[in-house]
């Protein structure tokens, strides 16, 4: 197991750290001497074909790995620094209770309306849409709709632990609620929380995915094509950028979707089995 | 008694039980931390965007007007009273006739779906419980856990892959995909159902094997009852009521995969329909409006929140049948349906949100190096 963890982890970083020091630039527009029309299928010049700029795929898919999975990044992490302070204090008994209620609330929010919905509407909505500050907004939004559910998953890690005999020695020692958590209940809740983190990135890069296929953009540009109709432009190189076309693709370049889709199940898999691997080892002590 | 300092204590333990160092440098937390900062920080640096910089005339400027949404929002709730309906789409079609429509076409996928993914899951979670001790193991789990994870896009478009491919070796051309013949409904639903089929399967093996440490397995088992199939039966029973509390969340799950499924496989129903409201179509070519069909979004929105309260509710009121322990309150009943309306009142009041565009003239700037290697 943990050799596959390592391969499968190392595998979607070794292409980062590549494109960190080699900044390799895919762009250029190619015409054979036998004048092919861009998007190119794949050759030997283009491992995995081209797009429709004739950029080289693959340049394309290893460059878009930093930006693509540095957003998961972002999104996760954001989203478990504000859940798991909130989970602390609700497990708190003597904590404020309307921060249960709304943890509550909001984790039902998430289990009981499929996310992508409000993810659909509100990446719609007139504020996200136009704002030049979109990436951030992208970003809070899918982070934040979750919140709920990794607070409420936090509190009831928490929860499991309070009824171990060991926590009600901590509590005859004379602790107060800030020195069990330090001392008692985080030791114990942290690799839980890692494997979960670990499903998060896992779940987002797909979630990413569809966004990409519904041509919203994480970031974009927008500019005027008609009276009142704008064009949504995208301005980085992530994968799901790729997957915008699908539907015209698949029919005449299927390379395009196909080995997009093939990196980001990939990656997203990788990430599960970090998450299964790390669950496997934590369980080991405890058998 | 020598007393080892806690470093010198992990280096004998993980040395005695033959551990090597590799397993010592990971268990050590401070290497771990290292790394996992190293890992992370390399990835948090904001990386060069690309600058695509494409200056035209004007420049749409987005203010929020107030006014503009006050009438907006009044405007709604004046169309809701009058015409008892919710207007015109984009098509001159009153908006709850689309929808009866394409709900109903959508309702066509995820019925047969759910009941096909949980019968084929259980199937299969009794498979892999049942194989769990043999060398079928990985098979059976194996395959769960890796349709558990691969997103159901990629089963989709590898597919049509696969397909094309042997469309071009001469196979049979059949009108897959579209609406209009009694067999496009068929690949929405093996799609949709793929991805609920494996969370079933995954729940079903797991309260079946939380089932076999319970004293009536090892009773029977002792007994001689020789065929595990009657083992099964029994403990089948008393997993179902953990299983049935699942149900909800895979309708949950078939809703949610509907946008994008519906979206790929071009069957027209309801998900797909709210995308092309937003002014998001398969073929982007032609730009997206500023105007949306907002009472369409509502409509369809409003309908799946009532679909999924009222599946809520079915699913409760069946647990509440099967284990007479578990009882229906009233309160519940009143918090989860204040919990969805006030999910689509904000919804509608976001969708209302006025969206004009103020154009603002820009001086034309040079192109900056955009797609031009730097």
């Amino acid at each position: 197991m943990l050799i596959i963890l390592f391969v499968s982890f190392i595998g979607p970083y070794l292409p980062i750290v590549d494109s960190n020091l080699i900044e390799e630039k895919p762009f250029f527009h190619y015409r054979d001497g036998v004048m092919e029309v861009a998007p190119y299928a794949p050759s030997s010049d283009y491992l995995l074909g081209s797009d429709k700029n004739g950029r080289d795929l693959l340049s394309l898919l290893i460059v878009g790995t930093r930006p693509t999975l540095s957003f998961v990044l972002y999104v996760c992490i954001l989203r478990y620094l504000l859940a798991v302070p909130i989970g602390l204090i609700v497990s708190n008994p003597s904590g404020p209770q309307y921060l249960r209620t709304i943890v509550q609330i909001w984790s039902k929010l998430s289990s009981y309306v499929p996310t992508i919905f409000i993810i659909i509407l509100l990446a719609n909505s007139p504020f996200v849409l136009f704002s030049e500050k979109r990436t951030f907004w992208m970003i809070a939004l899918i982070a934040i709709i979750e919140v709920g559910r990794v607070s409420e998953f936090v509190s009831a890690q928490i929860e499991k632990i309070k009824s171990e005999d060991f926590v009600s020695a901590g509590i005859m020692v004379g602790n107060r609620f800030s020195g069990l958590v330090v001392r008692y209940f985080w030791p114990h809740t942290l690799p839980q929380i890692v494997i979960n983190f670990s499903l998060d990135v896992s779940r987002t890069i797909f979630l990413i995915g569809q966004l990409g296929i519904f041509s919203i953009f994480i970031s974009h540009e927008v500019a005027m094509a008609g009276l009142d109709t704008f064009n949504v432009m995208n301005t980085s190189i992530t994968w799901p950028m790729l997957l915008t076309n699908v539907i015209q693709d698949i029919r005449i370049h299927p390379w395009i979707p196909f080995w997009t889709s093939l990196f980001i199940a990939f990656s997203s898999f990788s990430f599960y089995l970090l998450s299964e691997g790390l669950r496997k080892k934590t369980q080991f002590p405890h058998s | 008694m020598v007393k080892y300092g806690q470093f010198e204590r992990q280096r004998f333990n993980s040395n005695a039980t033959g551990e090597g160092t590799m397993n010592f440098l990971w268990k050590n937390s401070m290497v771990r931390w290292l790394i996992l900062a190293t890992i992370l920080i390399l990835f948090l640096i904001p990386g060069k965007t690309d600058q695509i910089l494409i200056q035209r005339g004007v420049k749409p400027v987005y203010h929020f007007s107030m006014d503009i949404y006050q009438n907006n929002i009044k405007n709604f709730v004046d169309l809701l009273q009058t015409e008892h309906g919710l207007g015109l789409s984009k098509y001159h079609v009153p908006v709850s006739k689309e929808i009866k429509h394409y709900f109903s076409r959508s309702l066509w996928i995820v019925f047969p779906s759910f009941f096909l993914s949980i019968l084929l899951g259980m199937a299969k979670g009794i498979f892999d419980y049942y194989f769990s001790d043999k060398k079928w193991n990985v098979i059976g789990n194996g395959s769960t856990w890796l349709g558990q994870s691969l997103p159901d896009f990629f089963f989709v478009i590898s597919i049509q892959y696969v397909l094309l491919l042997l469309i071009r070796i001469g196979f049979p051309k059949l009108d897959l995909f579209g609406y209009d013949h009694w067999y496009n409904i068929f690949f929405p639903i093996v799609f949709l159902s793929m991805y609920p089929l494996f969370y079933i399967a995954r729940i079903t093996s797991s309260a079946l094997a939380t089932e076999e440490n319970k004293d009536y397995v090892r009773t029977a088992r002792s007994k001689g009852t020789s065929t595990r199939n009657i083992l099964l039966q029994h403990m089948l029973k008393n997993a179902m009521l953990t299983i049935l509390s699942h149900f909800f969340t895979v309708m949950v799950l078939l809703i949610g995969s509907l946008p994008i499924v519906e979206f790929l496989t071009f069957y027209r129903g309801a998900a797909r329909r709210l995308i092309e409201a937003f002014g998001i179509t398969p073929v982007m070519v032609q730009p997206m409006s500023v105007e949306i069909e907002s009472t369409m979004v509502i409509g369809i929105m409003v309908m799946f929140l009532l679909f999924l309260f009222v599946a809520l509710w079915v699913s409760n009121i069946i647990k509440a049948y099967v284990v007479p322990s578990s009882q229906i309150k009233m309160t519940d009943v009143f918090s989860s349906l204040l919990l969805f309306l006030i999910v689509g009142v904000i919804l509608t009041l976001i969708i209302l949100l006025p969206r004009d565009l103020e154009f603002i003239p820009v001086q034309l700037v040079s192109c900056v190096l955009g797609l031009v290697i730097l």
